[in-house]
């Protein structure tokens, strides 16, 4: 690790002491980059050499992790079943290769917001005048999803679980936002074989799952679907899952 | 692709050959980017604490947030559910969507100028002894 950098803070806290999660952005750690998005009409080329993050949005803006259809190789997003023409992220970040970021603990203390100074970074072609967030790659007035870890592996048969496991400690002071990502060999699930697939969380769903945990990132897989031990990848962002809370009661 | 812009590679790479791969930041490639310092946040953890039993078959908004874009941005939003102890204190989750089979669906989704958190129960998975968290974020790019 070099002992030189540049990190930016959101409004209202000081860069030099805050916490990572806090911060607009820091060389040590990768912003979340999406290189291509559209509408899915047919499958999506992208040839980037490598099976990249990738999100699929359902129509009402929400990420889609029942999307099992939708799987990623080294060459295109493809899309095996389904209708309609959902949005599509692709995320300059190789799913295949591990990569773990620094953690900087430091203050959750926030001051008063302060927009008199700040970072913005115009897209290729955009002002950095404009008003419109889409416009910038980057804004300290805005939070934005940094990579704490990537961490592909195959699972181990450990009998536990539903049969095959993956654990992967995330080393943070919380509970991060994090996505999980599935490459079986050969299964009956209908998944696309040697491609990479979202997986879902744990509920409803038969086969696999992932659950985040205050220590780690949790993925099992049933061997009555997948005859050998699938390939895992998994994505940590430098996010807490859990936020500045909002009360209500209801009724 | 313009001549100018502005990156910043990861420590061990030069910024000067440095790949998109090996940069915090490039300019060429947006991040997704949720708005801080709103009145009702863009990025929070809603917690409802249900104090009885609620109306059933019929989707009730729990929680709406003016985002004010004028189109369906793209959202995470991580449920956590835990049902009454009548129907045995389950834990149901689930990202932008949760439920169990038609008798409950919770829902954190977007129009184009709200953000909802809704539910919708026909067997009586809510009342006292219940609880609904959503960490959600907003962000500014588009969701459909």
């Amino acid at each position: 690790m070099a002992d030189y950098g540049t990190k930016a803070s959101v409004p209202g806290s000081d860069v030099s002491t805050i916490a990572d999660y806090l911060l607009s952005y820091s060389s040590s750690w990768p912003l979340l980059k999406v290189g291509d998005t559209g509408q899915f009409l047919s499958n999506v080329t992208h040839n980037l050499g490598y099976p990249p993050l990738f999100f699929i949005a359902t129509a009402s803006g929400q990420i889609d992790e029942q999307a099992a259809t939708y799987s990623v190789s080294s060459t295109s997003l493809n899309r095996s079943a389904g209708v309609g023409s959902p949005r599509y992220y692709i995320c300059r970040q190789p799913l295949n290769q591990n990569f773990t970021s620094t953690i900087l603990p430091g203050s959750s203390t926030q001051g008063s917001m302060d927009y008199d100074y700040g970072i913005k970074v115009a897209r290729d072609g955009k002002s950095a005048e404009s008003s419109d967030l889409r416009d910038y790659a980057l804004h300290s007035g805005t939070r934005a999803p940094m990579v704490q870890k990537i961490d592909n592996g195959v699972m181990s048969n450990t009998g536990l679980g539903l049969g095959y496991e993956r654990i992967v400690p995330h080393g943070l002071p919380y509970v991060p936002l994090a996505f999980a990502f599935i490459m079986p060999t050969v299964n009956t699930l209908g998944l696309t074989n040697n491609e990479y697939s979202i997986i879902p969380d744990s509920t409803g769903v038969a086969g696999y799952y992932y659950q985040i945990t205050s220590t780690s990132i949790y993925v099992t897989a049933d061997p009555f679907f997948f005859a050998s031990p699938p390939t895992i990848a998994i994505a940590i962002l430098k996010n807490p899952y859990t936020l500045d809370t909002v009360a209500r009661t209801y009724p | 692709m313009s001549d100018y812009g502005f990156k910043v590679s990861l420590p061990g790479y030069d910024v000067g050959t440095a790949t998109p791969e090996q940069c915090a930041v490039h300019s060429s490639y947006p991040t997704f980017k949720s708005r801080v310092g709103q009145s009702l946040p863009h990025f929070a953890t809603l917690d409802v604490d249900f104090t009885g039993t609620i109306t059933q078959n019929v989707t009730q908004n729990l929680y709406v947030v003016d985002h004010n874009y004028g189109y369906i941005p793209f959202t995470f939003g991580g449920i956590v559910f835990l049902t009454s102890v009548a129907t045995g204190s389950q834990t149901i989750t689930g990202n932008g969507r949760a439920g169990v089979g038609a008798t409950l669906e919770i829902q954190a989704y977007s129009t184009t100028n709200q953000f909802i958190v809704s539910i919708y129960d026909n067997f009586n998975y809510t009342d006292a002894t219940s609880r609904l968290q959503v960490s959600y974020y907003i962000f500014a790019e588009n969701g459909t």
